[in-house]
């Protein structure tokens, strides 16, 4: 789930900022720059884990700051296709169940994905939104909030920034994982726990 | 574009800057130098990626990094020097397992899953998810059934290990009774909150 990874930056540093020791100084630089922000094949950066060294310094004519080249260590986060990561409900359509992490919240599981015979239900304000059912021995079981839904990661991929976006379309997405729940043991925690008392008891 | 051809030598010929050897190559029609990328330097993300994946790392891991730093539960949080979205993961980290495990609990776990025979990224889904029942370590592992001739005793096995290495996460009813005391503290005067906070830093400090 996460990772580290090592990066070489060649890093201009505000004249601003010089009035702290280098060290901190680049630490927060590279903060600003990264954090939170998607690198493509890397993932999401949590945060900055270490910085392995520094050197130059060099002020370009011109430029008002001086270039140092940086090698420093990010913390990732970049799901591995096969695992399984606990989540909470974002919204639900009828092209399937969106996800979130708290932090990143593009995980999407396609309707084909969600546990096999299942029904929607839709929503009767909002004809958009429902609630997906997986039927299993004559009973629906919810996919709701209520509880944290287990997914395993199918695909994760870095669509191209677009050149140019039709309107009204939904908010561009740099890192996309696709998730499914179509597994014993996946989807919401309880309806393997209920399972298990069930089981005890008997 | 590589970043190690930036030119150096510059000079500044009528208003423009040009790169020496350009000025070399086209004397007449001062014109940006081909070998460096002096026009585009300030904004250009030079970045070179050295080694995607350094290592993996638990949750534990990250957010034992992330406590460090100064993240906690406590609600003064601009105190601390952690960034917003930091935040954000520290929220999602409290409420997985890894905020009971221990590196004791990990090493103890690790030498003890060594004889079964499970992959890197198996056994870091397994610390991260602390699976307490056989139907939750299915999926994580693949292919159970081929891999394993013996595959509910193996299964059984690892859950047992799982179940007693492990700590269990406390329900999470506790946990917002504790915040909510730790609010009403802080109520009654943020200094105090503050005294807490930088004596917790100074100890992880040390």
């Amino acid at each position: 789930m996460f990772y580290l990874s090592r990066i070489e930056h060649k890093l201009p540093l505000p004249p601003s900022r010089l009035a702290l020791p280098i060290r901190e100084a680049i630490h927060m630089e590279l903060e600003k720059l990264f954090l939170d922000k998607v690198i493509a094949e890397l993932g999401l950066c949590i945060s900055v884990y270490d910085i392995r060294s520094i050197e130059g310094g060099f002020v370009f004519p011109g430029d008002g700051a001086p270039t140092y080249t940086v090698v420093f260590n990010l913390i990732m986060f970049r799901p591995f296709v096969g695992e399984i990561i606990s989540a909470k409900l974002l919204s639900s359509d009828a092209d399937g169940i969106r996800l979130t992490l708290g932090f990143f919240d593009d995980i999407y599981v396609p309707a084909h994905h969600l546990p096999t015979s299942n029904h929607f239900v839709a929503d009767l304000v909002n004809s958009k939104n429902g609630i997906w059912f997986w039927d299993y021995d004559e009973q629906s079981y919810p996919i709701d909030a209520a509880d944290e839904i287990k997914f395993q990661v199918q695909s994760v991929s870095y669509p191209p920034i677009p050149v140019e976006q039709p309107k009204e379309s939904k908010p561009f997405a740099p890192m996309l994982v696709t998730g499914s729940l179509d597994h014993d043991g996946l989807g919401p925690v309880s309806w393997w726990y209920a399972e298990e008392e069930a089981k005890e008891e008997e | 574009m590589a970043a190690d051809r930036v030119c150096h030598n510059f000079k500044k010929i009528d208003k423009e800057n040009v790169c020496v050897r350009a000025e070399n190559e086209v004397k007449e029609t001062p014109s940006p130098c081909s070998y460096c990328i002096l026009l585009s330097h300030s904004g250009f993300l030079q970045m070179k990626i050295l080694e995607a994946n350094a290592g993996a790392l638990t949750n534990f891991e990250v957010l034992d990094f992330l406590r460090a730093k100064g993240a906690s539960q406590d609600p003064t949080r601009v105190i601390a020097k952690v960034a917003q979205s930091e935040y954000k993961v520290y929220d999602y980290l409290v409420d997985t397992p890894a905020s009971v495990q221990t590196r004791e609990n990990i090493n103890e776990f690790l030498t003890g899953v060594k004889q079964h025979d499970l992959a890197k990224g198996e056994v870091l889904n397994i610390l991260n998810l602390r699976p307490a029942a056989e139907v939750e370590i299915y999926p994580i592992i693949e292919n159970c059934a081929e891999r394993f001739p013996d595959e509910t005793e193996e299964v059984t096995e690892i859950v047992e290990l799982v179940k007693n290495t492990l700590p269990q996460l406390e329900p999470k009813e506790n946990t917002k009774d504790a915040e909510e005391t730790a609010t009403l503290k802080d109520e009654k005067g943020t200094e105090i909150s503050q005294d807490r906070n930088e004596g917790a830093q100074q100890m992880e400090t040390s």
